[in-house]
């Protein structure tokens, strides 16, 4: 069926990725970079791989017009909000990433941002970076180790004083400061910060590098402000005045954010060019999929909005084809993993681990990429199949996904049996009214098994609580930010320090796992220690039921040449600078 | 009849609170959390309960309930109009400044268009008793009536890429800035929301000329030679008005609620879509904001529904 053959294609695209030879180098390999140097390069068809070549024929002008899903929420700021709808225009606005970003030629790699260098201390705790000399904000000033502090502190503590609450950002904990520490971060001469950790981490820069986390908080512009008393104050109140190659040109909420080339801004490319090439974006918000659709197939689009929803069907897909035939290219991601994730601290059936094994067992995974994830899909326990932590041994996986689906259905019928619930169990199931296809998937094959699974299904609001509360009895569990191990503590960690856990539990094992983690100092010893976790997690345990990752799909017309298509998290390179219109 | 109004204008005050009260209470009945919202953007993120706490804290969320909403009610007359947006932090005076023009002229040009097209085509309907012209307009009106904004918008959508090859601007205009960007942008979601209020009022235009064609005085105006035309547009359509017009002001609200598919669609950065936008992500300033305004919006157009009656038919008379 074309289906299978579509989702075969999009699979072994991203595993030949996965293994295959390793892109041009960064441009600066920091020593310092604990990164494993993996081996990955885009996926899709896009024909941007080779950044120097692109260098080589990149032209300076035209406006890219790209849709996005809304308008960006939390007053466009990324320290409230991870939303892909902020993140999309963000990354021309504020830049690919902070003092470090993932390198254009391989995500897995950390490549120099606003600091042009940095040492870190023996014990791994205080790491030192130098800024950049040519970095400045959108408004002629320079970006200074003030700013820097600022962000850290602002993030990491927020305010809480005789002035008010200023809640930190959700990503605080990814900061590592201890709480409390007055020189958590301390601006050096020469352009030089020290940021002390709570605790010893030889992987900070991969947590920093994570796109998210954007600098988009001016000191010069926001601490007037805040000693003014106004201490919700973001990005937006001071005219979105960033970093990135792009600055602000008009915004008409509902309608259009314009940005246009920031000349100031400090990257070049192979050639030794200033970057941005194009003279300025236009994001066009466009909430309806269809309306998306319809508009870009007209020729009103550049490119596709990022974000669930908006990413393509292979339905929708064939409509790009019909009418664009070859004027059209795609860009493939990894996304997140569709997941059923047991409360096991609610008592019920599933705190038997055999039950647990039984509905994992049970699930037809390859069903649902066309069933709810649109024809593209994936296999995968937790990560990216061209993530460099993901082993291929997991296809072999006993009590996994291997073997034919009528003997998995027999052992979950046996395991279910031993398990006292012969004649199946109700579960209920938190389900998000916009994925609801998803629930009814589940739902229907769990049908099979003698499992009733009652859907709860709430909207964004309702699911934003729901899932960090013990009230239901399994869901699916939100995504998680950061593609390396440690990243995912607080989505596969118990739910006492992590309540957005997936899964609800209390294994202090996992503790352990998690500490091992961080303690070790080479890749292989991580990638060793992460493999045990999959197993134990995902096989063993069968705390989260991993059934299977999307693909996210996003159309460019042919002319928008050098857009950089990360292989898995579409948060990555958003600022559009090495992209130009071959018209 | 200046007394009547006054009296009518009055009663907008408890009308309103009530309508207030209600708005107010129903956002917070709604499950979810606008603090975990802010935190979250689409559900993406992990966040701690402290978190979500001290954003509770930072929006006011933790005062009690009935602190809430006089803070608010005085905000709404304050010239606040409820402050800002927990999401964006605009102001609502601005987020109302912006949206309220789109679709105020959205609903304007549906409702003209709908007026234009169904009233004589009702008329003609009516006329045309069982023939072919009126199966024809009934069968427009019946399509108009059942088929959802939504599916309608979308297949009109549709329909333009794949016959035409053309899909309306995506960046609105004012018409006082870019009159024919505006006029592109607006013509096609005009059309779709006026095709549902067209569709009743041309039944209600229908079965009001019937009645009055049969009445003694339109046999009388026959027999006294006027033609046809005068007849129908003179003196059977005029005392039909009374209902049509209670159909038009009644079907103004669903106008407005019509509105949020539409914008939604065609792209428009109108009240509908921001209404919509704010519930989704538990923006209560906004959403009662918003709210309030529509409510006064339909209390004015039953208001003005009401002394038309006056006009139309001089034997209304109002007593306070």
């Amino acid at each position: 069926m074309l289906w299978r053959a579509v989702a075969c294609a999009v699979v072994v695209a991203l595993v030949a990725a996965a293994c295959g030879a390793a892109g041009p180098e960064a441009t600066v390999a920091p020593e310092a970079s604990p990164s494993p140097g993996a081996a990955t390069t885009t996926p899709s068809p896009a024909p941007t791989a080779d950044l120097a070549e692109n260098a080589r024929l990149a032209r300076r002008d035209g406006v890219l017009v790209l849709a996005n899903r809304s308008d960006p929420p939390a007053a466009f700021d990324p320290m409230r909000t991870s939303s892909i709808a902020l993140h999309h225009p963000g990354g021309g606005l504020f830049g690919p990433g902070n003092l470090v970003f993932r390198c254009r030629e391989n995500i897995y790699l950390v490549c120099p941002g606003l600091a042009s260098d940095w040492t870190v201390s023996p014990d791994f705790t205080e790491w030192t970076f130098t800024l950049r000399r040519d970095a400045v904000w959108h408004d002629g000033e320079p970006f200074t180790g003030d700013d820097v502090a600022f962000w850290f502190e602002l993030a990491a503590f927020g305010i809480d004083d005789e002035r008010g609450v200023r809640a930190p950002a959700y990503f605080r904990g990814d900061l590592g400061l201890a709480a409390g520490e007055t020189t958590a971060v301390e601006v050096l001469p020469f352009r030089q910060v020290r940021v002390r950790l709570a605790e010893p981490n030889p992987h900070y820069l991969e947590v920093l590098m994570n796109p998210r986390l954007k600098v988009a908080h001016p000191e010069h512009l926001l601490r007037p402000l805040i000693d003014g008393g106004d201490l919700s104050v973001g990005p937006v109140d001071v005219g979105l005045v960033g970093t990135g190659p792009f600055k602000l040109d008009g915004y008409e909420p509902g309608s259009v954010l314009r940005l246009r080339r920031f000349d100031g801004y400090w990257e070049r490319d192979a050639q030794g060019e200033a970057l941005p090439y194009l003279d300025g974006i236009d994001f066009v918000i466009t909430p309806d999929a269809a309306a998306m659709d319809a508009a870009f197939r007209t020729g009103r689009l550049d490119g596709g909005a990022r974000g669930e929803g908006h990413y393509l069907t292979v339905e929708r897909q064939r409509g790009y084809e019909r009418d664009l035939g070859g004027d059209v290219w795609y860009g493939h991601m990894q996304g997140g993993l569709f997941r059923l994730a047991f409360n096991v601290l609610k008592e019920g059936p599933w705190q038997d681990v055999r039950v647990r094994q039984a509905v994992s067992l049970w699930i037809d995974r390859e069903a649902a990429i066309p069933g709810v994830l649109g024809g593209f899909g994936y296999v995968s326990p937790i990560l990216g199949l061209t993530n460099p932590f993901t082993g291929n041994d997991f296809v072999t996986w006993p009590r996994f996904n291997s073997g034919a689906l009528e003997e998995r259905r027999a052992e979950a019928r046996r395991l279910l049996e031993e398990a006292g619930y012969a004649d199946g169990f109700s579960m209920d199931y938190l389900c998000r009214a916009r994925l609801v296809t998803r629930c009814e998937f589940l739902q229907g094959q769990l049908a099979g098994l003698g499992v009733d699974l009652e859907l709860r299904v709430v909207d964004e609001a309702e699911w934003n609580r729901g899932r960090v509360s013990l009230e239901y009895d399994s869901q699916p569990g939100a995504h998680f930010t950061t593609p390396v191990p440690e990243g995912t503590e607080s989505v596969f960690g118990r739910y006492e320090e992590n309540p957005d856990a997936y899964a609800k539990h209390d294994d202090r094992l996992v503790d352990d796992f998690y500490d091992r983690l961080r303690a070790a100092r080479d890749f292989n010893q991580r990638v060793r220690v992460w493999r045990e976790f999959e197993q134990y997690f995902i096989r063993e345990q069968a705390y989260v039921v991993p059934i299977a990752g999307s693909v996210q799909v996003v159309p460019y017309r042919a002319h928008a040449r050098g857009v950089i298509i990360p292989p898995e998290d579409g948060h990555t390179h958003t600022d559009f600078a090495t992209v130009w219109l071959d018209r | 009849m200046t007394r009547y109004l006054a009296i009518r204008l009055a009663l907008f005050v408890p009308t309103l609170l009530i309508a207030s009260a209600v708005v107010f209470l129903i956002m917070r009945v709604a499950p979810g959390d606008v603090a975990e919202v802010v935190l979250s953007g689409a559900g993406e993120t992990a966040h701690d309960v402290e978190q979500i706490e001290r954003v509770r804290e930072e929006l006011g969320l933790d005062e009690p309930l009935a602190v809430q909403y006089g803070d608010w009610l005085w905000s709404l007359v304050n010239g606040d109009f409820g402050g800002r947006s927990f999401v964006s932090r605009e102001g609502i005076p601005s987020i109302i400044g912006r949206q309220a023009p789109v679709t105020l002229l959205l609903t304007l040009y549906a409702g003209a268009a709908a007026l234009l097209v169904a009233i004589p085509l009702g008329a003609l309907a009516a006329r045309a008793q069982d023939r072919w012209p009126d199966y024809a307009a009934r069968a427009v009106s019946i399509a108009g009536q059942s088929a959802p904004a939504f599916v309608l918008a979308l297949v009109v959508l549709l329909v333009l890429l794949i016959v035409f090859g053309w899909t309306p601007p995506l960046v609105y205009a004012d018409p006082w800035e870019d009159p024919w960007r505006h006029v592109r942008i607006t013509v096609v979601p005009a059309l779709v929301l006026g095709f549902g209020l067209a569709g009743a009022l041309v039944r209600m235009t229908r079965a009001a000329v019937l009645e009055t064609l049969g009445q003694d005085y339109v046999r009388a105006a026959r027999g006294k030679g006027l033609a046809e035309r005068v007849i129908l547009f003179r003196h059977a359509l005029r005392p039909a008005a009374i209902p049509i017009v209670t159909v038009g002001a009644l079907q103004a609200g669903a106008l407005l609620s019509g509105a949020v598919v539409v914008e939604v669609v065609f792209g428009l950065p109108g009240l509908g879509r921001g209404i919509a936008d704010a519930a989704a992500g538990r923006d209560y300033p906004v959403v009662q904001a918003l709210a309030m305004l529509l409510v006064f919006f339909v209390l004015c157009i039953n208001l003005i529904a009401d002394t038309a009656y006056a006009v139309l038919d001089p034997r209304v008379a109002y007593r306070a």
